[in-house]
């Protein structure tokens, strides 16, 4: 049954990008809800991710040249992509919230945390990016982190809630969201 | 116009119930030689009041009256309307209490005026002169900050904002230290209000409200704060949730009774807060991950008529939809239902609350601004 709501909502999704401007757009799944495509980005760096392979974890960080926090946690994240990169975990250093192209080619010049990262650039003002993901998942600020393993949405958090331990669940197939809570000290 | 930047507590009024009101006089004495007028500015049972009296040879004179002693401001001479940058003279300004009979006096204008006259005002007299150094020392670090801000000289700024909030901290030691040895005073009263309005009331205010003198609690304010934790202490896990009867979209009366049996998620809401998409979004996942699990979503709406029905019908078809209705007059009287559950003004919206099948709470109240309000829910539900 949620499969086909899934099927559902990604044929809605295609039809949403040939109407983007007068369609209401589709809700971002939900933890456990299927996500099994990315939005049309410009990647600037590392390997262009286009379809998501259900084999492989995803861990999708927003973050912008404005957002002090986001540039902060990237050095963590670079760390941890060195660590995992070999184990089936994919980072995207996503650039949202801002237009300004050169600005952002720039910035990921310069900045060498983000070297060894994949980095895209969503694009300008109401692109597929921000429509179908910023928006629709009620996002209204960032750094922001989604997880996405096996073609579903694992879970919607934020960059200081991963670590090696948590990492390592992803990397064994035995994540939960409790587990991943708990070690990080929040108990449920 | 440039006001002098100093450490200072925004003193706001809330609403108090009509009660004995006292009578207040204010007679000032400046300068022989300053002539003009004065305004009179304070906040009074959560309602704004401007007053102005001439001035005529330094002498002015204002009387009215008040229930809980007034957090007030004196200026002299306020410019109105446009003024050129190079024509700004700084805000001849006092702030006070008023309680009781007052005098102002001064051998020049307000900045340097004594204010006398009351228990309260003699308190923040004292508070006052507590912050005077760290006033002096921001007023330093303002100067030298002004030509750095102009530069946007972020490099050299930073020791200097440091050394700011370093201040900051102080004052509210100072603010804590004060409210601690001064349990009879309104000021602290005042100060500690202050810090204690935004959001909800909270059951753990209790110890720190006790603490202040029975004279204290008596007060209108008091008494309001007093309730309002009273009522904290009602609405939190293994509670019975208050009775409300409100109207459905049809006009059909519906009260909490009606769902006996059933969990209820009840959301207090109107379409006008930020970010209204979000928490729609929460509420559609939350709305199809409670589905068919012996629950029913209860929405109580604060809109005007007409939006409430758009609003209801375009974005929760599927709740159970009831009005504020008559009740509810205004964004800061949020009628009986509202208050019952803690909903005091319209900046409490949203609110939600999760009550079992037996019309008991499932845990205190919700928080509508997570991603995983729904698996939460879940768990909670019987």
């Amino acid at each position: 049954m949620r499969k086909n709501i899934a099927l559902i909502i990604l044929l809605q999704l295609a039809a949403a990008g040939l109407y983007a401007q007068t369609t209401k757009i589709p809700d971002f799944p939900d933890t456990g809800e299927e996500i099994s495509s990315y939005p049309a980005v410009e990647w600037l760096k590392g390997t262009p991710v286009t379809g998501l392979d259900p084999d492989k974890t995803y861990i999708v960080e927003l973050w912008a040249t404005w957002c002090v926090p986001c540039i902060a946690a990237m050095p963590h994240i670079s760390e941890m992509n060195q660590k995992f990169k070999d184990k089936g975990i994919v980072f995207i250093a996503q650039d949202v919230m801002e237009y300004d192209r050169e600005k952002v080619v720039n910035f990921v010049k310069a900045k060498t945390e983000l070297a060894n990262l994949n980095v895209a650039f969503a694009g300008p003002q109401n692109n597929e990016f921000e429509q179908r993901w910023v928006k629709a998942a009620g996002i209204s600020g960032i750094p922001q982190t989604f997880i996405i393993q096996g073609n579903k949405l694992l879970w919607q958090t934020t960059p200081y809630m991963l670590n090696d331990k948590v990492l390592q669940l992803l990397a064994d197939h035995k994540f939960t969201i409790s587990a991943a809570k708990a070690l990080n000290g929040i108990k449920e | 116009m440039k006001r002098r930047i100093i450490l200072c507590l925004a003193f706001t009024a809330m609403a108090t119930l009509v009660k004995a009101q006292h009578p207040f006089t204010i007679e000032g004495q400046l300068a022989a030689d300053k002539q003009g007028f004065v305004i009179l500015d304070y906040y009074k049972q959560q309602k704004y009041i401007r007053d102005s009296a001439t001035v005529t040879n330094g002498k002015f004179k204002f009387s009215g009256t008040y229930f809980d002693p007034i957090y007030a401001t004196l200026d002299l001479n306020h410019t109105q309307g446009y003024v050129a940058p190079e024509k700004v003279v700084p805000a001849d300004m006092v702030k006070f209490f008023i309680d009781g009979n007052l005098t102002v006096t001064s051998k020049s204008g307000f900045t340097s005026a004594v204010v006398k006259g009351g228990k309260t005002q003699a308190d923040y007299f004292k508070r006052d002169a507590l912050f005077k150094p760290l006033n002096a020392q921001l007023s330093t670090l303002s100067e030298q900050m002004r030509p750095l801000y102009k530069d946007k000289n972020t490099e050299a700024m930073k020791p200097i904002q440091g050394k700011i909030a370093e201040l900051v901290k102080q004052s509210q030691q100072i603010d804590s230290a004060f409210i601690r040895q001064n349990p009879d005073s309104y000021v602290s009263f005042d100060i500690w209000r202050s810090k204690h309005t935004r959001g909800y009331a909270k059951p753990e205010w209790r110890a720190e409200f006790e603490r202040f003198s029975k004279r204290i609690r008596q007060t209108e304010e008091g008494k309001l704060m007093g309730e309002k934790i009273a009522r904290s202490e009602k609405l939190v896990s293994g509670q019975t949730a208050p009775m409300f009867t409100l109207e459905d979209l049809s006009g059909k009366k519906v009260s909490l009774s009606d769902f006996k049996g059933k969990n209820v998620l009840l959301v207090f809401w109107n379409r006008y807060f930020v970010p209204f998409e979000t928490f729609a979004l929460y509420m559609r996942r939350t709305e199809k991950r409670l589905k068919d699990k012996n629950t029913v979503i209860v929405g109580i709406s604060y809109d005007d008529d007409a939006t409430w029905r758009t609003s209801a019908a375009e974005n929760f078809p599927e709740w159970v939809n009831l009005t504020a209705g008559p009740d509810h007059v205004s964004a800061t009287e949020m009628g009986a239902t509202g208050v019952a559950y803690g909903v005091y003004s319209g900046s409490h919206l949203p609110a939600a609350y999760l009550i079992g099948p037996d019309g008991k709470f499932l845990s205190d109240r919700i928080n509508l601004n997570d991603n995983e309000l729904g698996t939460k829910l879940e768990k909670l539900i019987k």
